[in-house]
């Protein structure tokens, strides 16, 4: 009887194991076997750093650079106004532009201007440290950016047109997200418009009537047109004008694709009135070296035979000067 | 032999008790959970939706208006890059009517939708309690150019089941 009632609590207690293992193999949840629910997270915290990546190299850096090289030319226009006079050649521009665009400085001193420093909260530099504040912020993503070497190039060219000027640079980073990591550098290239900039050439030459670039309405020429040209003292593309970098060091020489004049407001002078003309002793090179008024202009306005046919107001155009 | 019955019949007592505990567990031991599954796929749409769609594709009449009329100017932007904007020009108001128009238009009453950029609610459909079962965020740096000017927050956006 004895024997039989140990049989009997032994069956009882395998019952209830078995049981209990049914119970445990039913309930528990797969997690405390498998890993795979580890693998949506992992998947997406690599998604969001990929895409963060792609939007630094193809969006971001390249926003960065045309904000702080428009800010950067503004800021150049205003440095030779407080210094005035023009800038010594291209390689000069190059320098103090770059140094601008990365540090807003030239020559180590802030550009201001009514007390206000031009270039705070606008440099490269200072939007590639927003970005990297904002991506371990946001996403507990390290961000690091090269703190040199950046290349800045300022140029135009056909690919530019006259009314745009381009801006390559190059920046070198490295992106840590925890689980994946990039370590990398790229090319940026923008290419922009520089309307509202004040023209050097009115700033040196025309004291206290800074001219600002703004581009034409017409493209094709009659007297209507050209009446609202000089009313609106706005710029038309010529092959024989300079371009807009040019005039930053007062270089007068034609850029055939990027050459832009404008015609001034001033008086006096028997001399061609158009901006690198003027302001210029250029333009009277040829026969037949006269000077015309324009019927229905300021007679202070006077072409050459070149720009009465290049403004097609032939009709209107009554010869004002010859030389003696 | 009265007595092995006994046994027999409590062991019996025993067995179907420990059988039907068993079952009891199996069956009712899950606590309610939220039907989690389609409601964060339904989320996260509704998140990209908001982070990654263009305005210029989302055909809602009042964004197009806005379009229309130049209030903004960059049919490109994403709503959340849109009210990143309005954000830096001051104008919460317009962030928020912009928000609410397309929620209102394309996501349904059963979720809740929030839009923090710069650590400002520019909208919310309801306040968040911090008792909600189920709720998904995505956080993302937005920035434009405007006028000449670049502006860059980070935007954060949250849906969760009402």
């Amino acid at each position: 009887m004895a024997a039989l009632r140990k049989k009997a609590i032994f069956f009882t207690l395998i019952s209830i194991l078995v049981v209990s293992i049914i119970v445990l193999a039913f309930a528990s949840s797969s997690s405390y076997f498998t890993l795979k629910h580890k693998v949506p997270v992992v998947k997406t915290r690599v998604q969001q750093a990929d895409d963060y990546v792609k939007n630094l190299r193809y969006a971001y850096l390249d926003r960065a650079l045309y904000s702080s090289s428009y800010a950067a030319l503004n800021a150049l226009t205003v440095y030779i106004n407080n210094t005035n006079s023009f800038l010594t050649d291209e390689a000069d521009l190059s320098a103090k532009f770059s140094e601008l665009v990365i540090y807003g400085t030239i020559n180590g001193q802030r550009i201001t201007y009514q007390g206000k420093d031009l270039m705070m909260n606008r440099t490269f530099v200072e939007k590639l440290g927003r970005i990297e504040e904002l991506s371990y912020s946001a996403m507990r993503i390290t961000t690091n950016f090269s703190k040199s070497g950046y290349n800045v190039v300022l140029y135009q060219s056909n690919a530019t047109g006259p009314w745009q000027v381009a801006v390559n640079a190059s920046v070198g980073f490295f992106v840590d997200a925890g689980l994946a990591s990039w370590n990398d550098s790229v090319n940026i290239s923008t290419m922009f418009r520089f309307d509202g900039i004040s023209d050097p050439v009115y700033i040196i030459k025309q004291e206290g009537d800074a001219n600002k670039f703004k581009k034409s309405l017409y493209d094709a020429w009659d007297f209507g047109n050209l009446s609202s040209h000089v009313s609106n003292r706005t710029y038309k593309h010529e092959v024989q004008a300079p371009g807009f970098l040019q005039r930053f060091y007062s270089s007068f020489s034609a850029s055939g694709c990027c050459g832009i004049e404008s015609i001034p407001n001033i008086r006096g002078l028997n001399k061609v009135t158009v901006d690198y003309c003027y302001f210029n002793i250029a333009c009277l090179e040829n026969p037949p070296y006269k000077l015309y008024t324009i019927n229905g202009l300021s007679n202070n306005i006077k072409f050459d035979a070149y720009h009465v046919a290049s403004y097609n107001v032939e009709d209107q155009a009554v010869v004002a000067w010859t030389p003696p | 032999m009265r007595k092995r019955g006994y046994f027999f019949t409590l062991d019996a007592f025993i067995a179907v008790g420990v059988i039907v505990s068993a079952i009891v567990l199996v069956f009712f031991m899950q606590s309610y959970q939220p039907y989690t599954s389609q409601t964060v796929v339904f989320a996260q749409d509704t998140i990209d939706l908001l982070t990654s769609a263009r305005l210029s594709e989302l055909n809602v009449p009042y964004v197009d208006n806005l379009i229309r009329n130049g209030s903004i100017s960059n049919p490109d932007y994403t709503l959340l890059e849109q009210a990143g904007e309005f954000y830096y020009l001051n104008n919460q108001q317009a962030a928020q009517q912009l928000v609410g128009a397309v929620v209102q238009d394309l996501v349904p009453s059963a979720y809740g939708v929030q839009v923090v950029i710069a650590d400002t609610v520019v909208f919310s459909t309801t306040a968040l309690t911090g008792n909600e079962d189920l709720l998904v965020s995505s956080k993302k740096i937005i920035f434009g150019v405007i006028g000449n000017e670049m502006w860059s927050y980070v935007g954060e956006v949250n849906v969760w089941q009402r």
